[in-house]
């Protein structure tokens, strides 16, 4: 069974993702800043992990930067109210393996996470 | 209602209108085209209806333009583009070569088939005109500042090469004037009196000792107009420039109060003059009076003596440069020191009356309270 | 009625959205990368002036309005204070705002620009609201005015005006701190009807 983490600061956006995985029968954990996430990534070892960038206490590119640090192998998908192609760039350099725009729509998140699990399918 | 139904009584309407309007549908193809853009843009009606218009005007799909023209065919609110921020909606070439600036408005209308998206183009041109030559008349007056600036700079940096290059100079002709002097006043001891060799010496050590007094007296002139003018009070400078003259014979009067006038900041020298003339040549003057008297449209500061006054031909030339029986130079200078800040002087006295020099000043260049 | 922590935590969630598409829009305008901060959001009382005092200030705002009517009705303001107003136009324009009215064309340009930036904030806004809780909405034209916001708010019909939502966003431009807001001015029934579309969403 997949697992993703869902970290985002705000719940009505993890219930929304939440809502749109158990769909397809993945299984979730969430945490609303990327300092909780870590811990939950010792614990929990994630499949996947979709992120947001605007978070208090640790944002999004920070915990790019320290899953990086750490060598976190777990695939990021980064899901972001910023639509600048600066900010895109900014992510996959860092680490990212997907960028996607709010609002998750499941057209686009499924086949993302999908794509990362099993690549060159 | 449908869309064609919707479209078709609209053609004759907005026909009339004095605004481009465009109809797409929510492919982008172009329902209605009005006769005002056909006209604006080159392109006729039966060119653009079922156009995709993002084809015909490739720069529509450029994010700006498609994101906002797909939220309002997605159901959002009305979206403006303003003519700062955006090139032309629909590039509408003008005789000249320019482009038509355009305000547009994007307006989602539903209809029972489908969703349209009403774009109005209003122009702006003569706006967008008219603030390019306020803009421009902006940087001109910037421009001009600046380049007063520039001038201004260049000025005082003449001016104080002048001053140093005077120096040298005068330094150099005192020298040799001195040099001149003293031989003459040696020559001038061994010839006999009555001679006519020791008359013409004579006129030569006349003549020098002018040119020495000349030279001495421009030294202390040198920095006319070199300094901005500001605020004196009157009491203050001819207290002190009669503190300089020195005199035991002559009691000066001023008028008490604060009476302060805007002026080149050799103003003293103009009653150091004034005070000199009536101490060397008033004849016999005891008192010197200054008084100021206001009037509608301008203030007047009089300095009278009792002394012998001035001589009817000689008042006009008063103030010429050479005239006098020093240097006749220094009525002269303390005229353009006045000038400066546009205040004038004359002479009014009568002969026998004494002196009575009057000192015009505009109103706007008198203060009659002190201000930090 | 009042909005819990969550109900409060889907609206900022919804106006992050709704900037974050307006930023990229702004972005490519400006050729500028844009920062942004969480908004924060509060719900004030129509009524209460004291409280809408120290919200919002007495000062002048720069404000595009628009009206919606549909599931919910009230008024959407895009409101910008004078001075990131006058810091915007000088950075997208180069001009110096001229508050004397004199320089009546430079003021209408100025207008023109303000109205569209406020009209790309408050439709990624209201489009972020209406795609996410799938309602549809009927609009006014947007409109312009330089106005305090007490004035602002009279505008609002006296049974819409109950309930003001205030989101404050932070953006920096060209590193240049630009303050706007978004209000949202609806009844008492509108808002219930949005709390209750929030819901849906969750559910």
């Amino acid at each position: 069974m997949t697992t993703v983490l869902i970290i985002d600061d705000s719940s009505f956006q993890r219930t929304i993702i939440r809502k749109t995985l158990k769909n397809e029968g993945f299984v979730c954990i969430e945490a609303s800043n990327g300092r909780v996430g870590l811990h939950l990534i010792e614990d929990e070892r994630p499949d996947i992990i979709i992120v947001d960038l605007l978070m208090p206490d640790m944002d999004g590119t920070e915990f790019l930067t320290a899953i990086r640090e750490k060598e976190i192998a777990i695939p990021v998908i980064v899901l972001t109210s910023d639509i600048q192609d600066a900010t895109r760039e900014n992510c996959i350099r860092l680490g990212a393996s997907s960028f996607l725009n709010k609002p998750a729509r499941a057209d686009e998140l499924i086949p993302a996470i999908r794509l990362l699990l099993h690549p060159g399918e | 209602m449908s869309i064609a139904e919707f479209i078709r009584p609209l053609n004759q309407f907005v026909d009339l209108l004095p605004v481009g309007v465009c109809i797409i549908d929510d492919e982008k193809k172009v329902r209605l085209w009005n006769r005002t853009i056909a006209g604006w843009s080159g392109r006729s009606t039966e060119e653009m209806v079922g156009e995709h218009l993002d084809r015909i005007y490739p720069h529509l799909d450029a994010p700006r333009y498609r994101y906002r023209i797909e939220q309002v065919l997605d159901g959002g609110p009305p979206a403006v583009f303003s003519s700062q921020l955006n090139a032309p909606f629909i590039p509408c070439p003008l005789p000249d070569g320019g482009m038509r600036l355009q305000h547009t408005s994007v307006i989602r209308q539903d209809r029972t088939d489908g969703v349209l998206a009403i774009i109005i183009i209003e122009d702006i041109t003569e706006l967008g005109h008219e603030i390019v030559r306020a803009r421009s008349m902006r940087d001109q007056a910037l421009g001009e500042v600046e380049e007063r600036k520039k001038v201004e700079k260049a000025l005082l940096f003449t001016n104080r090469k002048l001053n140093l290059l005077s120096g040298i100079t005068r330094h150099d002709i005192l020298n040799e004037v001195t040099v001149l002097l003293g031989n003459a006043t040696f020559l001038d001891e061994l010839l006999p009196d009555g001679t006519d060799e020791k008359k013409y010496l004579n006129t030569i050590l006349r003549s020098t000792k002018r040119i020495q007094d000349q030279i001495t007296f421009t030294s202390d002139y040198e920095g006319l107009g070199g300094e901005e003018p500001g605020w004196f009070d009157i009491r203050d400078v001819a207290l002190k420039a009669f503190s300089l003259i020195g005199s035991d014979t002559i009691t000066l009067d001023v008028q008490e109060g604060c009476f302060q006038v805007f002026a080149d900041p050799m103003l003293e020298k103009v009653f150091f003059s004034l005070f000199e003339n009536a101490l060397r040549h008033g004849g016999g003057v005891t008192t010197i009076t200054i008084r100021y008297h206001i009037c509608e449209d301008e203030s007047v500061i009089s300095v009278t003596d009792d002394g012998a006054g001035i001589a009817e031909n000689f008042r006009e030339r008063l103030f010429e440069r050479g005239f006098g029986r020093n240097t006749g130079l220094g009525l002269f200078l303390s005229k353009e020191i006045l000038e400066i800040t546009s205040i004038s002087i004359e002479e009014a006295g009568r002969e026998g009356e004494g002196a009575r020099f009057l000192i015009h000043v505009p109103n706007d260049k008198v203060r009659r309270e002190k201000q930090s | 009625m009042d909005l819990n922590t969550d109900e409060l935590d889907a609206l900022r969630e919804l106006v992050n959205i709704g900037v974050g598409k307006a930023a990229g829009i702004l972005s490519e305008m400006t050729g500028s990368r844009i920062e942004l901060s969480i908004p924060v959001i509060h719900l004030i009382r129509g009524d209460q002036y004291t409280e809408i005092e120290a919200v919002l200030g007495e000062e002048q705002y720069a404000a595009v309005r628009l009206g919606f009517e549909g599931a919910f009705t009230g008024t959407a303001f895009s409101i910008f204070p004078a001075n990131s107003a006058d810091i915007l136009i000088a950075a997208i324009t180069g001009d110096e705002p001229d508050h004397s009215g004199s320089l009546a064309h430079f003021h209408s340009i100025h207008a023109e620009t303000l109205m569209e930036v406020g009209n790309i904030l408050i439709n990624g806004v209201m489009g972020s609201i209406t795609n996410i809780l799938g309602t549809r909405l009927i609009y006014t034209l947007p409109s312009y005015s330089e106005e305090p916001v007490a004035r602002l708010i009279q505008e609002a019909g006296s049974d819409q005006r109950e309930n003001i939502i205030v989101a404050q966003t932070r953006m920096f431009i060209h590193n240049l701190n630009i303050e706007g807001k978004i209000l949202l001015i609806m009844g008492g029934r509108s808002l219930d009807i949005l709390v209750r579309k929030i819901q849906e969403a969750r559910d």
